[in-house]
Parts: structure tokens; sequence; C-alpha cells
């Protein structure tokens, strides 16, 4: 996929974290300036950054991860046993981050350096004296696959979600402690959003079969609300999972949902009532062709941000200030800006061959290209001397034997 | 010379002797069809009871696996119909007791007996013992008129479908009596007690509930208590609730397994432990 992965806002400052498969760009959007790229061997799966914006932490898809300072130097590294990471949370009030794997999720603490292992814990690890807890400390687990994991405003509650068609919402720092189980859905949880400043409600969306809204009471697991694309038999969104939900910042009473493979991002208003409706379908103009929506989130000035599965393209729609100028949304729209990463990018992805290689810029200029050519002669003249060695080699055991028979 | 035969008249003897027996059992079954039939309604004829020979089946099973009875239940526990399965069960009334792999109900038909007032229900996840445990509890509902009315038993898979089953705060006592031990390194995630599931198994339980365990395979027994001991929800029973609880013989004794393990000659280690 040669499109954006992941948005990634911070919560004090303008800035925003991008990953265009294994590159990553950390820019501020206030003055358009770059503030640091960062390059890997395997592409990104989760970016994660922390409230006061000490601390920033990247995950990638060959099960490593890495946690960075404020001046975005390394400071810890380590890799997971069983799966890629899914979702990466910094703890409030310690130096330590809640990682999710395939089932489980962990708490690593990344203040000390990783020491070498002593003999005493070698002697541990042996098949007599097998700890019970093997590898790091297991704070929940679920029996399928986790898909969302995330935490509220006030830092009193961790919700994960499951395949399964499982929400569980459990204490902090007691995640031992279950307060309530939320089941509504028919199918797989695919999508969540946290309400950005009450820890009374919060938002599901619904997987193939289940191409639906829910609105849910945190306190005691019910439904406020549940809002169905497919009603009275209507077609049109039939088996299309519900990818992305997102709270607008500034008037949580707004919020914002995509399906897969459809166009349109759709607009809804919740009531006092508690009670969902649909305010609009917003069409983006100049959708490029034979492409998808693969993400859209909120900015901290209500400003979405959308990115595509095949362009490195990234919109940007500006909404005015809710209440007052609904009826002239349509104007707003139009003023949307593009961010553009394509000349970037032309040279590192459409030359390159190998993925999981490094990449310099000084490999593709002309000069080197004419010392590979030289290479190549080498390498036949390389392969002529291996073989030639290996041949004398044999000669030589086969003297030693001669002589040692004699 | 009668006595001494050859081999292979006694051979043919056997062969002969085994179609004769095949012959009777074939005109009992179709005696005993026929009596049933006739019993199925007359209140005052007496049923039999199933055979367990003809229900057995293999012990072990992925319960990791998504099948087709994950999604029979109602999603929402207060939208389950109780009354299939207790048909005296009223309105504010709800389930007690938790049999967590039954197998062929012995402590269920003890449960009924001790606990008149409690309801338990059993749950297991192999059709064909499940299918045992209902026929016998629907025989001897009708061979013994307002006994056994508080059991029954379910087929589901326990790790997955809790919570679509029971209310936080509800149960008092859950059992695991003789679990799959699972000894090989990549089958430890079947293990019924982990340190994960334990989370929700206290949250289905009341403050001062309790959890019985028993088994005879000493690395289990370790496993198990090790995790107890390391949850903070759970504590030890002290000696004087092991000697006075009257639960705790009938848990060594009573299921099949138990009976098995005498035979055998093998010692039982018990792990008993409280939910704050």
């Amino acid at each position: 996929m040669l499109g954006c992965n992941q948005i990634v806002f911070q919560k004090n400052r303008p800035v925003v974290a991008l990953s265009f498969g294994n590159q990553l760009r950390v820019l501020d959007y206030s003055t358009n300036k770059e503030i640091k790229s960062f390059e890997y061997d395997n592409s990104i799966s989760q970016i994660a950054f922390d409230d006061d914006g000490k601390n920033f932490s990247v995950g990638l898809h060959n099960k490593k991860f890495f946690v960075y300072d404020h001046n975005f130097e390394l400071t810890y590294s380590d890799s997971l046993k069983r799966g890629n990471p899914g979702s990466i949370i910094f703890h409030p009030t310690e130096k330590s981050i809640l990682i999710t794997d395939n089932i489980y999720s962990y708490k690593i603490p990344f203040d000390k350096k990783k020491e070498k292992e002593t003999e005493n814990e070698k002697e541990k690890k042996s098949k007599k004296n097998k700890p019970i807890l093997n590898g790091h400390k297991t704070e929940l687990g679920h029996t399928s696959i986790i898909t969302q994991a995330d935490m509220t405003y006030d830092k009193i509650f961790y919700i994960t979600c499951d395949i399964a068609r499982r929400i569980r919402v459990s204490n902090f720092p007691e995640i031992y402690d279950i307060h309530v189980f939320c089941l509504g859905h028919t199918d797989s949880v695919t999508s969540m959003a946290i309400h950005p400043s009450s820890s009374e409600q919060f938002l599901t969306g619904g997987g193939l079969n289940d191409t639906s809204i829910i609105l849910w009471n945190l306190q005691n697991g019910e439904i406020h609300d549940q809002y169905k694309f497919n009603e009275n038999n209507n077609e049109q969104y039939h088996k299309k999972a519900v990818l992305e939900l997102s709270y607008c910042p500034k008037d949580p009473k707004f919020f914002i949902a995509i399906l897969k493979s459809v166009h349109t991002p759709f607009l809804f208003q919740i009531n006092s009532n508690k009670k969902i409706e649909l305010l609009k379908v917003i069409n983006i103009t100049d959708f490029p062709e034979e492409d998808e929506i693969y993400k859209a989130r909120f900015d901290q000035n209500s400003n979405l941000w959308i990115s595509f599965q095949k362009t490195q393209l990234i919109k940007i729609l500006k909404f005015p200030n809710w209440e007052e100028n609904l009826s002239d949304l349509e104007n707003y729209l139009k003023k949307s800006i593009e961010y553009n990463f394509e000349q970037d990018f032309v040279n590192r992805y459409f030359k390159r061959e190998n993925r999981f290689s490094q990449v310099t810029l000084s490999s593709y200029n002309e000069e080197d290209n004419q010392k590979n050519g030289n290479d190549n002669n080498n390498k036949k003249e390389r392969k002529k001397n291996s073989k030639q060695k290996w041949k004398e080699k044999q000669r030589q055991k086969k003297e030693r034997k001669n002589n040692s028979k004699k | 010379m009668s006595s001494s035969k050859t081999n292979q008249e006694e051979i043919k003897e056997k062969g002969v002797e085994k179609e004769q027996e095949k012959n009777v059992i074939e005109e009992e079954t179709e005696k005993e069809k026929e009596i049933q039939k006739e019993t199925e309604n007359d209140p005052n004829k007496k049923k039999k009871m199933p055979k367990i020979n003809l229900f057995r089946q293999k012990a072990h099973m992925n319960p990791l696996s998504l099948r087709q009875m994950d999604f029979n239940l109602s999603i929402r526990p207060q939208d389950m119909n109780w009354k299939e399965y207790y048909p005296n069960m009223e309105k504010g009334e709800h389930v007690d007791f938790a049999d967590i792999g039954c197998g062929y109900g012995g402590l269920l038909f003890k449960l009924s007996e001790m606990f008149p007032n409690n309801y338990s229900i059993g749950l297991e996840i192999r059709g064909k013992v499940c299918s045992f445990v209902k026929e016998k509890i629907s025989v001897l509902r009708h061979n013994e008129k307002g006994k056994y009315l508080n059991i029954s038993a379910l087929q589901t898979n326990a790790m997955r479908t809790l919570p679509h089953l029971f209310v936080k705060r509800q149960l008092s006592k859950i059992f695991f009596l003789f679990p799959d031990p699972e000894f090989k390194k990549r089958k430890i995630k079947w293990r019924i007690i982990s340190q994960e599931l334990l989370a929700e198994y206290a949250y289905f339980m009341k403050s001062g509930g309790i959890i019985y365990t028993i088994t005879d395979v000493y690395k289990l027994h370790s496993w198990m208590k090790g995790h107890l001991e390391q949850h903070p929800l759970f504590t030890e029973l002290t000696k004087e609730e092991y000697q006075n609880d009257p639960l705790i013989n009938v848990i060594s004794t009573e299921s099949e397994e138990a009976k098995r393990v005498e035979k055998n000659g093998g010692t039982k280690f018990l792990a008993c432990f409280k939910r704050k």
C-alpha cells in the first residue's frame, strides 16, 4: 500500500505524525515545516504520542517497537513475541507503555536500559525451574484477536474490543478488575471513538454483517442509541464494515463515520436526548480514480484530514463554526487544502525494488550506477576465484588421505 | 473325547454365541422402544435410564476455535429464557452455582439434593455427553415428581460465552473438577484457569464466593494454585473452612473421574479459593 498508514495528532501543540509505508514524517501544520523524518526496515503499524508531548513511540510490522524522547532520541527498543503491536498507550503517571499483542496486552517500563542476562536469570529459564509468567507481564487477555484498545479522558477506564463482538471495560490501573461488558454487536467490532471531554459515553462501529453505530453508556453497559445503515431493506450499504469514527474535539456533538469502499464520509449529530441523527453525506471534490479512503481524523482545530490507499495525497476539509453556519457547509468545503507528497516520493517508491532494504538518496545517483556496472564484472571474477579455491581444497584432502595411507 | 476340542471348533462356537447374543440384543432394543412409546405420556409407568456406553466421546476439543454454537445464544444475558431449563423458575430468581466441564453430571445430581433452594447449571462442550445429562434429568423428573427441578445442562464453550449467560456478581460457587492438564507447550492456551480468565470469573462471582478445584496431576495443581495466589482478588481458605465445608467430600467422591481415580489408587490435590 502506497498511501498514508497513520495520522496521529498531539494534544498540546499543532504537531502531526504521518507514516507512508517505511517512512515516518513529523510536521508542524501551523507553519508547514518538517520537524523530523525517520526510516525503518519494515512498514509501520502504529504511532503514539504522550499527552504532555515528552514521549513518542513507533511500532513496526516485524514485532518491534521503539520509544523516543521529546528531542526524538532513542531511549528504548524491544520486540514482542506473539504478534505485531496493535495499539500503544502511555501510562499517565509512571514511565511505561501499554502495548497490545494479538491476544494479550502488556505493561512495559522504558525507564531502565536492558541489561545482559546474569547467570541466575539463565538458571531460572531452564526447563526445571520455569516461572509461571514467561516474558513481559500480561495485564489483560482475550480469547480472540484484539482490534481496538484505548483509555478514557479521565484515565479511569481501559476499553478493549474484540473480533468475537465483545467489548470489555476494565478499571485503571487495576486492570484485573472488570467494570462491565458491553454486548450488542452481532459481528466483530472494527472501530471505536472516545469522547474527548466526558467519561460517560463512547462510540463503536460494527463489522461486515452489522453495519451499525452504537452509542454506549459507560456506567451501565447499556445502549443509548443504535444507528443502522441498512434500515428498511436498503441494500446500498450491504456488507460494508465501519472503518473509522472520530469526534470533533471543539464541539463533540458531531462526529464522522467512514465505511469501507464508500467514497463519501457521513456527518452525524447527537441530540440532547442522546439519539443519533444523520446530517449530511459529504462529497469530496477531485476524488482520485480507482482509490478508496483509508483514514480520517479530526484536528485540534476541527479540520478533517483524509488519507487514501494508493495515492500519497492528504486532503484537509475545513469545517466552520458548527451551529451557526451549517447551511453554508458547501461553500466552506470548497476551500479545502491538499498536502501533496507525490513529488518527494516518486524517486523513492517507484525505483525501489526491494522494499525491505534501506534507502539512501546517494544510491540513485548516476555516478553510483557506473560503479555498480563495474561491480558486475568483478562478480564474475569473484565466482571464478571461489570455484578454484573449492577445487584446490578437495585436491588437498585427497593428497592427505593418500599420504596417510602410505 | 468331547472335552478335548481343537482351536477351530472353539472359535466357531464363540462366533455362534456372538451371533445369538446380537439377536437377543436386537429384540431387547425393539421391546424397549415399544415400552418407551407407551410410557412417554403415561405418568404412572417409569422410564429407563440412558446407558453411558452409548454416549462416549473423545475428551480433547479445541476451545479457541470459533464454532456455530458460540453464536446461538442471545447476545444479552437479560434476554435469555431460563424457563426452557427450569420450568418452575420465577421472576426474581437466578442461577447460583455453575459447574464448568460437568462431564456425565455426577456432581449435579448431588447438588440438587443438598441445596434444594438454589439453581445450578452444568456447562459442557461435548455434544454427546451433554445430551446424556439432559436425558437423564428428564427421566428422573418423570419418575420422581417434584424433584430435580433445579438443575440442567447446557452445551457451550465456557471460555467465550460466559458474558452472554451471567450478569455481574451473580454466581456464588464455581466448580472445576479434574480439568484437562494439556501438558504440551503449545496447548497451554487451552487450560481453563489462566491469569486472563480469572478476571472474568471474578467479575461473575459475588464477594465471598468460592472456587473449587481438584486434580490428580501435580503439575496442573501447582499451575492453578500459583495463578490463584498471584491474583489479588482471591485468597485461600483457612484450615477451619476446609473442615467445615460439606462440599469438599462431595467433590472428591461423586463424579465419574473421581471414582476412576480411586480405582487406580491416585492422590487428589485440592485448591479452593475465596473471592474478596
